[in-house]
């Protein structure tokens, strides 16, 4: 375990000092973080003329989906995207083959290998927005619904992770291993409301079979104190399951491209 | 020794191109400054370089990397405009871009191409029709000779991603030379060609300036190149030109010798070795001689005949030694 | 020149459909007019008809808006950004023709593509959703297509605008980024124009973003007279004007710029 840490701290170092050498990219990547966050909270907005609140969710509580809908993205563009999106090029490349062949575990490598320093600011963003949206409710936030929003919010992480992980045995498996990662955006952009506002079926899907709402309906019902220890209970182990699902997967995939590969 | 010529393809006159690079430096302290102040230096690539080429020569450029040849190239084929001194391309300025001056020549840079890479060859070859506007029985006659020249027939249905570097150079000389160009700029042509791909550009070349009569520069940091190819040759380092003419000249005065590696499955000791040769370098079991050039043949054949010899190697000296070997000479 | 163009698109096409699999993953990933989609439909089923807005208009403004993002949006930038640090656009540079029409062919290859995927699912889409319909007259229907063409030809004249400031700066991608962020908001991407407060309506008109989304959807829902269609072109006619000239000068300045540092 502390050797994962090592070679984390190694892996993310470098990639912070390349980064910093791109003075005009780090500077504007900072702007950027800030003026897409604006944007999305001024569009949101333009609902908000016509109703005081959608399905059950005012503007301030909509705010709080956003801010974490930031805060995961930020992650996802951060650690997933970078690794996610060169699968393709360790398969085609073989580096795949290298990386099995290394005493570390696979999954490690291929998952955290890169990391995207460009956004940093996304996260700590999308958290004030949250903040933000909290304060201008002007409703008292209990500890318990902090503690419920951390183990939540966790749990959505985890939750993300697992999705990817699934995506990338597709690439294994041959299934086209191009725009892996502009699948795992879409996914993740459905997070970006309350899955509330969808209707139906559409709403079913995204909460039981690709538990979109896990990454921010969920945390955010939590934090405005409108989970219940049940729900959480179950949502994390959903997560867990899932965890174990697709490391499984991805298990069960290597031995099968190693296979297929000899 | 530059050579005058009424008919000249090419004249440089005292160019010079100087860049301004900036400075990185490693780690993440450095990083972090370089966020606030920049550090800039100057690169002086090419430092008042002058020769001028006549219309049907076949001249190679050769130095070590940095020397300073792509940057002339590109001088020469209006990719940048000169600091300080004159280049004239077939009566044109090449950094004015003038569209007659762009369909009489071609630039082909090694392990680079211009070729679609999702597509097979032949569809960029139908672009350069339309873009250099050749007529179809023209286009069609000379389609025919590069595709025989070059072997290419195999080839030109496989998308260009698919083939061989070795294969995608002689298709990216064929999209090169569609439109019949007078003069032909070539950076490095063979870089990352095994031996037959090299020698197989090289032929190709030779056959090329014979037939159309084509005034062909052409780059190297492989002597091979220039020897097999050019009788006059220009030795560029710094950004300066070291030496201009004759390459048997050039040879003679400063790569009298060639160099053997061997591998010995048992020792010898250094003063066996010296029969053969100047021993350079030995540990017993592997040895580098210098050899008189016109002597290596035979040298060769008795060391195989005489030495318990498991490999064998015969090799140009390093290009650094040629160029070390003009300043010593002058 | 013609000439020329022909075989530029056609290998251009031919490349459109060698990245199909990308592209149609591209596409379906794009969820967000989905999304804004759902959350008016909300609305609607809080509060009624929005501003005259009912489920079957705001159903049929934003699957066409779906088409119309994907025909008509243009990334060259990002292309152009490619070529300059990979070293590629000297290849386009040694050729004799400008490098923008080797880029407007290419966009408009792969656009082609999208299309010719796009379209038919939309027309089938319209037989089985009876919430989707279009109800226009033949000239509507040929205002529609030629603001949806004319917005994308735009589109391109933009994107290359800013391709030049990359001769500068690494940051030209971003920097069209946050244009069109900005731009998002009028072009009517984002919500229909007439649902924002009229400030930001009336600002939309006269800017370039409305010319590739809000213009031909407005069209397309039969909302605009004629003389509001007439003003619709006139304003994209004279920002193609002007993104046309800033191309010019960005791309004289900036030639200048690569000969000199070598790009």
């Amino acid at each position: 375990m502390r050797r994962y840490f090592a070679l984390l701290r190694i892996f993310w170092g470098n990639a912070l000092s390349t980064e910093l050498q791109y003075r005009a990219a780090f500077w504007a990547n900072a702007f950027l973080s800030l003026f897409w966050l604006a944007w999305a909270a001024l569009g949101v907005r333009a609902y908000f003329r016509f109703a005081e609140s959608v399905r059950g969710w005012t503007y301030d509580e909509l705010l709080v989906v956003m801010g974490l809908f930031f805060a995961i993205n930020g992650l996802r563009q951060a650690i997933i995207q970078p690794n996610l999106s060169r699968m393709a090029e360790y398969i085609r490349l073989g580096t795949l083959d290298f990386l099995l062949t290394k005493p570390i575990s696979s999954q490690f490598m291929v998952s955290f290998r890169h990391v995207g320093i460009y956004n940093w600011l996304d996260p700590i963003l999308g958290l004030g927005l949250v903040v933000f949206g909290l304060v201008r409710r002007g409703q008292p936030v209990s500890v318990p619904a902090i503690l419920g929003f951390v183990v939540l919010g966790l749990a959505g992480a985890a939750v993300m992770y697992a999705l990817a992980l699934a995506v990338q045995c597709l690439a294994v498996w041959s299934i086209g291993a191009e725009g892996l990662d502009d699948v795992i955006q879409g996914v993740v952009e459905a997070a970006r409301f309350p899955v509330d506002i969808y209707r139906g079926i559409v709403r079913a899907v995204l909460t039981f079979v690709i538990p979109v709402a896990l990454l921010t309906t969920f945390p955010a019902d939590a934090l405005l104190g409108r989970s219940s220890g049940e729900l959480i209970a179950i949502a994390v182990a959903v997560a867990a399951a899932l965890l174990w699902i697709t490391s499984r997967l991805w298990i069960w995939s290597l031995r099968h491209y190693a296979g297929a590969s000899a | 020794m530059a050579r005058q010529n009424g008919d000249s393809a090419v004249v440089v006159e005292d160019l010079v191109k100087h860049f301004r690079v900036h400075r990185r430096e490693a780690g993440v302290a450095a990083g972090v400054k370089s966020l606030l102040r920049r550090q800039y230096a100057d690169v002086r690539a090419v430092d008042g370089v002058s020769f001028s080429i006549g219309r049907g020569e076949m001249v190679g450029f050769l130095g070590p990397n940095g020397a300073g040849k792509t940057t002339t190239l590109k001088c020469l084929s209006g990719l940048l405009y000169p600091t300080s001194g004159r280049a004239t391309v077939m009566g044109y300025t090449p950094h004015e871009r003038k569209t007659d001056f762009l369909r009489a020549f071609t630039l082909v840079m090694g392990q680079r191409n211009q070729l679609f890479w999702d597509l097979p060859a032949m569809e960029t070859f139908l672009v350069n029709q339309a873009i250099y506007r050749i007529p179809q029985s023209e286009f069609g006659t000379t389609l025919a000779e590069l595709v025989d020249l070059l072997g290419l027939g195999p080839y030109l249905d496989k998308p260009v991603r698919n083939l061989s570097l070795g294969e995608r150079m002689r298709a990216e000389l064929a999209a090169a030379l569609l439109h019949r160009p007078a003069i032909l700029f070539l950076d490095e042509p063979t870089l990352g060609l095994d031996v037959t791909g090299a020698a197989a550009v090289r032929s190709f070349l030779a056959d090329y300036n014979v037939r159309t009569g084509a005034t062909v520069l052409l780059t190297s940091h492989y002597m091979i190149d220039v020897t097999a190819l050019t009788r006059r040759v220009i030795v560029i380092d710094q950004g300066q030109i070291r030496f201009d003419g004759d390459l048997q000249v050039l040879a003679d005065k400063t790569a009298p010798h060639r160099v053997i590696k061997v591998t010995l499955s048992s020792p010898v000791d250094p003063v066996g070795l010296a029969e053969y040769g100047e021993v350079e370098a030995t540990d017993g079991f592997t040895a580098v001689l210098r050899v008189p050039r016109s002597h290596t043949k035979d040298v060769a054949a008795r060391m195989l005949a005489e030495l318990p010899v498991e490999d064998i190697a015969i090799e140009e000296p390093p290009i650094e030694e040629v160029i070390r070997q003009v300043f010593a000479s002058e | 020149m013609t000439f020329a163009y022909r075989a530029l698109l056609r290998a251009h096409v031919g490349m459109g459909v060698a990245y199909r699999a990308r592209l149609t993953v591209w596409i379906l990933s794009s969820l967000f007019p989905l999304m804004m989609m759902a959350v008016w439909l909300s609305v609607v089923d809080e509060v009624g008809p929005t501003a005259g807005w009912r489920i079957s208009d705001f159903v049929s403004y934003y699957a066409g808006g779906a088409v119309l993002f994907h025909t008509t949006t243009s990334f060259l930038t990002w292309a152009w950004d490619a070529d300059l640090r990979s070293g590629d656009m000297s290849f386009k540079l040694l050729k004799p023709i400008d490098p923008f029409h080797q880029y407007l062919t290419q966009e408009v290859g792969l656009r082609v593509v999208v299309l010719v995927f796009l379209l038919p699912t939309l027309v089938v889409l319209t037989l089985l959703l009876p919430d989707l319909t279009y109800q226009l007259t033949p000239i509507e229907w040929f205002a529609a297509i030629t603001a949806a063409l004319t917005g994308f030809f735009l589109n391109v004249l933009m994107a290359m605008a800013f391709a030049t400031i990359g001769f500068w700066t690494t940051q030209a991608g971003n920097l069209y980024s946050l244009w069109w962020g900005l731009g998002a908001f009028l072009s009517g991407w984002i919500a229909p124009l007439s649902l924002l407060p009229d400030v930001v309506a009336d600002v939309a008109v006269v800017m370039p973003f409305r010319s590739s989304m809000g213009f031909p959807l407005e069209i397309l829902l039969g909302r605009l007279t004629g003389a509001e269609i007439a003003t619709g072109f006139a304003v994209t006619g004279i920002w193609i004007g002007g993104f046309a000239l800033l191309y010019r000068l960005g791309w004289r300045m900036g030639l200048r710029r690569y000969q000199a540092v070598g790009g």
